[in-house]
């Protein structure tokens, strides 16, 4: 039973590590709009795609 | 086809010959495929862009990171040095990603050298306040012999005395904690190109990312477990990831 839940939590710490990192770390560019998505940002570089995507994501919160 | 957009998960070196990646994409429906410009090549997919937002709730972003993480380590088990893009990068097209290669050439390619032939490993540092409230006490006489003295005080007029100790001593283990997590990160440094070290969150006091060669990541943990036992800290280490912690380069675009 240890051996499981050590597993788990393994999993649960190596979660963290990943989300810390692909979310938090890593070469960032200067876009043109900056949205946040679950607190996450993304970043557009490249106006056309900025006029049409806010345009879908506030039609896919309807 | 305007909600479709480039996602684009990192940098390589552009590669001679073809490779060809065993990945999805971050939007499973579209394949990674590499786009080149000069000496260097991105790490992309399409992605409909509706799909990078997820009902905005935290198990779907922690899928998205895992995705973005799988791509690259597609590329570093095909023997290929990664510079990691944060997640979340998105062009418009085709002629935006190879132009934000153009632009960016020159901090891009010192950001790749500084992590060829490396990747990090992580390095969660906790310590045992029990332990290290026990040790404090052996080694200083005069905290162990106020502590003796008191306990033999009535509770009342203990109170204050015991109050004052509880402070002096969380004092002395918090700054013993930030001694021996100092000495260690600098003694597992000795095995790393680069290294850094932030407070912790949760379950540690610090947190440590190290840049690896790749000769050295098989014996890295052993030897990290083995140093912290010397200092008297429990790790847990990860990895090895692609380099994150050592891509910091702020590549900005041009008006």
């Amino acid at each position: 039973m240890k051996s499981s839940d050590d597993i788990d939590l393994r999993q649960e710490v190596t979660l963290v590590e990943l989300v810390d990192r692909v979310l938090g770390k890593g070469v960032t560019l200067t876009g043109d709009v900056t949205l946040s998505v679950a607190d996450v940002d993304l970043v557009y570089v490249g106006l056309r795609l900025l006029l049409t995507s806010v345009g879908s994501l506030e039609e896919a919160q309807v | 086809m305007s909600d479709i957009g480039r996602y684009v998960y990192g940098v390589v070196s552009a590669p001679s010959g073809s490779v060809t990646p065993q990945a999805h994409g971050i939007d499973p429906i579209y394949d990674v495929e590499l786009l080149k410009r000069g000496p260097l090549a991105a790490i992309t997919s399409r992605v409909r862009v509706a799909q990078l937002s997820p009902e905005s709730d935290n198990a779907g972003i922690v899928d998205l990171a895992l995705r973005h993480e799988h791509v690259l380590e597609s590329f570093l088990v095909a023997g290929l040095s990664v510079l990691p893009f944060r997640f979340g990068t998105l062009c418009a097209s085709d002629g935006d990603v190879t132009e934000l290669l153009e632009i960016n050439e020159a901090p891009l390619s010192r950001a790749l050298r500084a992590v060829r032939g490396k990747l990090e490993m992580g390095v969660r540092i906790m310590v045992d306040r029990d332990e290290l409230r026990e040790s404090v006490l052996e080694s200083d006489v005069e905290l162990s012999r106020r502590q003796r003295e008191i306990a033999t005080l009535s509770p009342g007029a203990g109170h204050l005395r015991r109050k004052q100790l509880e402070r002096t001593l969380a004092e002395r283990v918090a700054s013993e904690a930030t001694r021996r997590v100092a000495a260690l990160h600098a003694d597992i440094s000795g095995n790393a190109a680069a290294a850094r070290l932030e407070g912790g969150g949760d379950d540690a006091v610090a947190v440590a990312a190290y840049l690896v060669p790749i000769e050295r990541i098989d014996g890295f943990a052993a030897d990290a477990h083995v140093l912290a036992a010397e200092a008297g800290l429990r790790i847990r280490v990860t990895g090895p990831w692609p380099p994150y912690s050592f891509a910091s380069v702020e590549a900005h675009e041009e008006q």
